[in-house]
């Protein structure tokens, strides 16, 4: 009896450790962040209007946000905590567990969802999403939204952008090669920048774009100039949650294709028009083949 | 020095001198060993034979290695490990036959057992099994050919244009009549925003002769084409379709086979 008592421990790890290795979970399963009751660190943009930005003292509004507490309610998660986050900290805040989930205008990227590495290979992030999709746009001064019709037009102006950004990089391929890059450390800089007439233009995510045209009416988006490849916004988490992970991404699904969609972008983002917005929405299809994997998944074909 | 056989009775041998044969009786059919009388480290050729033939096939295989999927060679290393296993066995079992090291006889008139001919000869059967498995993979199995890109790199836009995947020559030994295409579309940058699931690629063999069809594929994909007994230079033009603004990296791998 002793001998059989003795050996339970014993099976009952290796069963343990050999569903681990038969589920590749190996080392990586942590606590589930998702639980009824549970508090949920939230990490948001604190300086876009529109889709992430905080209004007073722990008080944030924006279309992140609000998909952020969408999810979490549709699959009874716990409750969100928001903290703003910048982008610089948004995977190592992920990975230390700062945050338990970030919805802050990131951009799901294959270099993102592969496993971390030290080397950069990889950040060792899961996405559910996207959630919302646009290219890269231009937000001028409203009196000079008419000198501004195709990318051409921004030929020998002065364009601000924002360190580490798609638009930053887009801008300096060889096919701009005549736009003036003037590199600054946030959005609001730019946006200052341009209100004070010292750049033309400032370039970054048009969805973004949209939330600045809304709070400052003196700007406007120029709707012709999109470039650059979509940016498809995605809810991020630390790597070895994939039980929570695929639970909202099954949520995210619903939420996307559900009216609910419709009116929290209409609410925060009211600007963009309607074709802009018809192409932001994600299908079934792209949150599958984004959401929760290692690496890119496909496109589906018939 | 032998003397003439008796003329009655079985045969007899003596010898003298420093290092005599030991043994006075010979029967009919019996193995001479000759060893120096000093030592027992000699062992009988015959013994030795299904080892020497298992490390002959494998240095012939390393030398000749066909290449291709490792899953093909699953059973030429089953048959030689088994091989090798059995060749010890037997050199095990003529050593312990042979007696302790040191021991008396230098000349010993053994018969093998049935169960040592057993071992020898299945030893020599799964070695040339291992060979036989070999020449029929390099005749017919699977061979991994590289594919190059024709045209420049990366793809961009909407429509990101065509390229062609060039696959080689088959050399003599090489004949195939089908071929494995294993593409790979990826993002020119990883950091970039991800167009690979907004991806897809058409291709279409332009070599007279091969599957003579279109297919549109995603971005990883494993497409097979008849080849239809094309021994020359094969010609597939893959078109990518993508998201605006995208930039693509197209890659190919290829495995030749026998249906």
């Amino acid at each position: 009896m002793t001998g059989k008592r003795r050996d339970v421990p014993a099976i009952r790890a290796a069963a343990v450790a050999a569903l681990l290795a038969l589920t590749g979970c190996g080392g990586e399963a942590k606590k589930p962040l998702l639980g009824e009751g549970k508090q949920v660190r939230v990490g948001v943009k604190s300086d876009q209007p529109g889709t992430g930005l905080e209004l007073h003292s722990g008080e944030f509004v924006g279309l992140d946000v609000t998909v952020a507490r969408e999810l979490l309610e549709r699959v009874n998660g716990g409750t969100p905590f928001f903290d703003g986050v910048l982008s610089k900290n948004r995977a190592p805040f992920l990975r230390n567990e700062t945050f338990a989930l970030v919805v802050a205008t990131y951009s799901i990227t294959e270099q993102r969802m592969r496993p971390f590495k030290e080397n950069g290979e990889g950040e060792g992030l899961d996405f559910v999403g996207p959630y919302a999709s646009g290219q890269q746009g231009v937000l001028v001064r409203a009196d000079d939204r008419d000198r501004f019709r195709s990318t051409g037009d921004l030929d020998g102006k002065l364009v601000c952008v924002w360190r580490s950004t798609t638009s930053a990089s887009e801008l300096n391929k060889p096919s701009y090669s005549k736009v003036r890059l003037s590199e600054q450390e946030d959005a609001g800089t730019c946006v200052k920048e341009l209100k004070e007439g010292r750049v033309d233009a400032v370039s970054t995510d048009q969805l973004i774009l949209y939330g600045f045209m809304e709070a400052e009416p003196t700007l406007a988006v120029v709707p012709e100039i999109a470039f650059g490849a979509a940016n498809d916004y995605g809810v991020a988490l630390a790597k070895g949650h994939r039980k929570d992970c695929e639970i909202l991404r099954e949520a995210m699904k619903k939420y996307a294709v559900s009216n609910e969609w419709d009116r929290d972008f209409q609410n925060n983002l009211p600007k963009v028009p309607l074709d802009t917005r018809n192409e932001a929405r994600p299908t079934a299809s792209e949150i599958d083949a984004l959401s929760c994997r290692d690496g890119v998944g496909n496109a589906a074909v018939n | 020095m032998t003397e003439p056989p008796a003329a009655n009775g079985p045969p007899s041998v003596t010898s003298t001198g420093d290092r005599a044969i030991v043994g006075s009786t010979i029967g009919a059919g019996s193995i001479f060993h000759f060893g120096n009388g000093r030592n027992g480290d000699s062992l009988p050729v015959v013994v030795l034979l299904p080892l020497l033939a298992a490390v002959a096939a494998a240095v012939y295989a390393v030398l000749s290695w066909p290449g291709g999927p490792q899953h093909q060679y699953v059973w030429f290393y089953l048959a030689l490990s088994a091989a090798f296993v059995l060749a010890v066995l037997c050199v095990i079992g003529g050593a312990a036959a042979k007696g302790p090291k040191g021991s008396a006889p230098a000349v010993v008139p053994s018969k093998p057992s049935t169960a040592g001919l057993l071992l020898l000869s299945s030893a020599l059967v799964l070695a040339l099994l291992g060979l036989a498995g070999l020449e029929d993979v390099r005749r017919n199995g699977e061979i991994t050919v590289e594919i190059s890109v024709r045209g420049g790199q990366p793809l961009a836009g909407a429509v990101a244009g065509t390229r062609t995947l060039v696959v080689p020559a088959s050399t003599a030994d090489n004949v195939r009549d089908h071929l494995r295409l294993a593409l790979t579309v990826s993002d020119d940058n990883p950091t970039s925003p991800t167009c690979v699931h907004k991806t897809t690629a058409t291709l279409t063999p332009t070599t007279p002769g091969v599957t003579p069809t279109t297919k549109r594929v995603p971005a990883q994909a494993v497409v097979e084409f008849d080849l239809g007994g094309s021994r020359g230079e094969v010609t597939i033009d893959v078109t990518v379709r993508t998201g605006p603004g995208c930039s693509m990296q197209v890659a190919a791998r290829g495995t030749l086979f026998n249906d």
